[in-house]
């Protein structure tokens, strides 16, 4: 590791887009999405400045491409330019800012990292030619060693991790090892102001471990970890993270903690990680105070780790279901069953614990029958209401198995930035073509109802635990009544779409588009009957009791701009 | 703005009222791409397309009359 004291840095020799003197040259400036705290960006900005060098954070929470963001890095001037490019599909935005802030004078050293460009640092170079470097896998050490070299570019070459091209050739260097002890990485850096929920719980976003032991064909995770070498997942000390959780309740009030973990330590070697953090908790004082959320496995939990964690705070889970089907659960490499997936379910259901579940209904083995028992399997867990059903098409990430091996049949298509794949069957092609139609708004977008719903249900849950809901109101069963009828709703549009098209063929369909239009007409009017419904829902009593009403309110804005005067009366 | 043929032929025969074919017309993210290995020849990509704004059109009046609605409730 190197350690850099401020005596040792170099004299600050970039000169700043704005070439005013009076400006002080940062070290290091840090772009990305932080709307849920980027504990990546913020864990490198804490190791930076506990080594003496200057370094802040832009964050671009309206979009790369957001003009403020542009003025924000413009206005500060830096040495080094870091953009953290999470999703691949956005690779074009980066590309844009960068030559866009190339042509503001910007002259920094820009540098990338993330999961894509630390796997496809090849591409990312290509595809964003004004960035100098990236900075691939765990990016605290590697920021710190190019600080102290940025001026060198004949020293790049010993800086692990890095990737940078040199007389038109890429030098990737080889990866440095990652942390063995993620107890010596300082405390993440956070914003002056605590956030809060949208009815106002103070929370934060925390990380109890780094990386994941298992091996989906689908996940980058693996593969960012495995690279380096070491620990395919490192944990915390139980006691740390409650250390963390305490003083953070402590200076700021937060009552709720979201463990943004790749895979939320529930098992580990010994079981013994998951015990010793509830026993910290309740050493603390904490239990009963302070709530949080995790992400994992299906197979992570049983019965008895539940129950621990319910008592000791835990209110909401991610799971990570992605198929129900047999077929799609081995292509994807998820080493679980349909039975381990609805036996776990059914655990958070008798918990009551608010569910979010990640859900692949197309996947490379996908047929029609495949599909169907995918519908089947959602019925069967969101037909009551619990949670709000969603669903997608798995993408072929870069540097996954599951890409690697679609390249090798020669069904990857679609472009770098954008990958896609045929399924087998051109008709099922089609179906999901026609299912991305319908569904975009309420899956996808950021106001969509599904996104309405899971954010009603969790807040539900949240209230109630805080103290924050009236106890003589009960918005529980509207709600799950709500959730009821769009799981089914959405579900049956899946089912009768699926029997038009497996029945006429898309061309017959396509004659005759009456029938799709009427089928997507009601799915769409059925969306917005609930909408209102949800949005009474939310605003009865004093309003927002859902947490909605900013929600709604920027819905509505984006919506009637979106409509144009000349439709409104 | 879309520049795809096969669109563009079947926005021309759109028979929508003219304000909301005039939205649609301004919005250039009304057309999925159509995935190239659907292997379609051109008329059925036309079809695609003329499907895509049936469905657009619908979408849009559905979200128009939802928002009058809300409008009355706030």
């Amino acid at each position: 590791m190197v350690s850099l004291s401020s005596q040792q840095r170099p004299a600050v020799a970039m000169a700043s887009a704005s070439e005013d003197p009076r400006v002080p040259v940062l070290d290091v400036l840090l772009v990305g999405y932080d709307n849920q705290e980027n504990l990546g960006l913020r864990s490198i900005l804490a190791y930076l400045r506990s080594r003496g060098c200057t370094a802040e954070l832009v964050p671009a929470n309206g979009g790369v491409e957001d003009p403020a963001v542009v003025e924000a890095i413009v206005a500060r001037p830096a040495r080094i330019v870091g953009f953290s490019i999470i999703f691949q599909y956005s690779t074009s935005e980066f590309r844009r800012l960068l030559a866009r802030l190339r042509e503001r004078g910007v002259r920094s050293h820009f540098t990338a990292g993330g999961h894509f460009p630390s796997l496809q640092p090849e591409v990312v170079l290509e595809l964003i030619p004004d960035l100098d470097s990236v900075v691939r896998y765990e990016g605290e050490a590697v920021f710190l060693e190019l600080l102290s070299k940025v001026d060198q570019p004949e020293r790049w070459q010993e800086i692990g991790s890095l990737a940078f091209r040199q007389a038109g050739e890429l030098i990737l260097n080889p990866p440095r090892p990652l942390f063995t002890d993620l107890d010596t990485l300082p405390r993440l850096v956070r914003d002056a102001q605590p956030r809060f929920t949208s009815t106002g719980v103070s929370l934060a976003s925390i990380l109890g471990s780094r990386g994941c032991p298992f091996n989906c064909s689908f996940c980058t995770i693996r593969q960012f970890y495995e690279a380096p070498g070491g620990e395919l997942r490192r944990l915390r000390s139980p006691e740390a993270v409650v250390d963390e959780m305490a003083e953070l309740h402590r200076s700021r009030g937060v009552r709720m903690f979201v463990f943004q973990d790749d895979d939320f330590p529930v098992r580990t070697p010994g079981n013994s990680w998951l015990p010793a953090f509830h026993s910290a908790l309740e050493a603390r004082g904490l239990v009963g105070k302070v709530f949080f959320k995790i992400s994992c496995r299906v197979d992570d939990i049983n019965a008895r780790t539940l129950e621990a964690m319910v008592k000791h705070g835990l209110i909401a889970i991610y799971f990570g279901i992605e198929s129900g089907n047999p077929l799609g659960l081995s292509i994807l490499n998820k080493q679980v069953s349909v039975q381990r997936n609805l036996a776990s379910i059914q655990l958070v259901k008798q918990y009551d614990l608010a569910l979010a579940a990640g859900f692949m209904l197309f996947d490379p083995a996908s047929t029609f029958a495949s599909v169907r028992e995918n519908i089947a399997f959602l019925r069967e867990i969101g037909g009551d209401g619990f949670y709000p059903v969603n669903f997608c098409k798995m993408l072929p990430y870069a540097g996954t198995p599951i890409e690697r091996r679609l390249r090798e049949d020669g069904r990857l298509k679609g472009t770098l930035e954008q990958p896609d794949y045929s399924l087998l069957d051109p008709e099922l092609d089609s179906y999901a073509f026609i299912v991305q139609q319908i569904f975009s708004q309420r899956n996808f977008s950021g106001d969509g109802l599904q996104v309405a719903l899971q954010e009603a249900n969790f807040n539900e849950r949240l209230n109630r635990a805080v103290g924050l809901a009236d106890p003589s109101v009960n918005l529980r069963s509207p709600l799950t009544d709500l959730i009821r009828q769009a799981n089914q709703v959405a579900l049956r549009t899946l089912e009768d779409l699926l029997a038009l098209v497996e029945q006429q063929g898309m061309d017959a369909l396509l004659d005759n588009r009456e029938q799709l239009l009427q089928l997507s007409q009601r799915e769409w009017e059925e969306e917005a009957r609930l909408e209102i419904a949800l949005h009474k829902l939310d605003s009865g009593g004093g309003g927002n009791r859902l947490g909605l009403a900013a929600l709604y309110a920027q819905k509505h804005r984006r919506e009637l701009e979106a409509l144009h005067s000349p439709l409104m009366p | 703005m879309t520049d795809d043929p096969a669109a563009l032929k079947a926005l021309s025969e759109l028979s929508a009222q003219a304000s909301l074919s005039e939205v649609i017309r301004r919005r250039d993210w009304i057309f999925d791409p159509i995935p190239p290995w659907l292997n379609l020849n051109k008329e059925q990509q036309a079809r695609f397309a003329r499907m895509q704004i049936d469905f657009k059109v619908r979408e849009l009046q559905i979200q128009q009359e939802k928002l009058e609605a809300l409008g009355k409730m706030l």
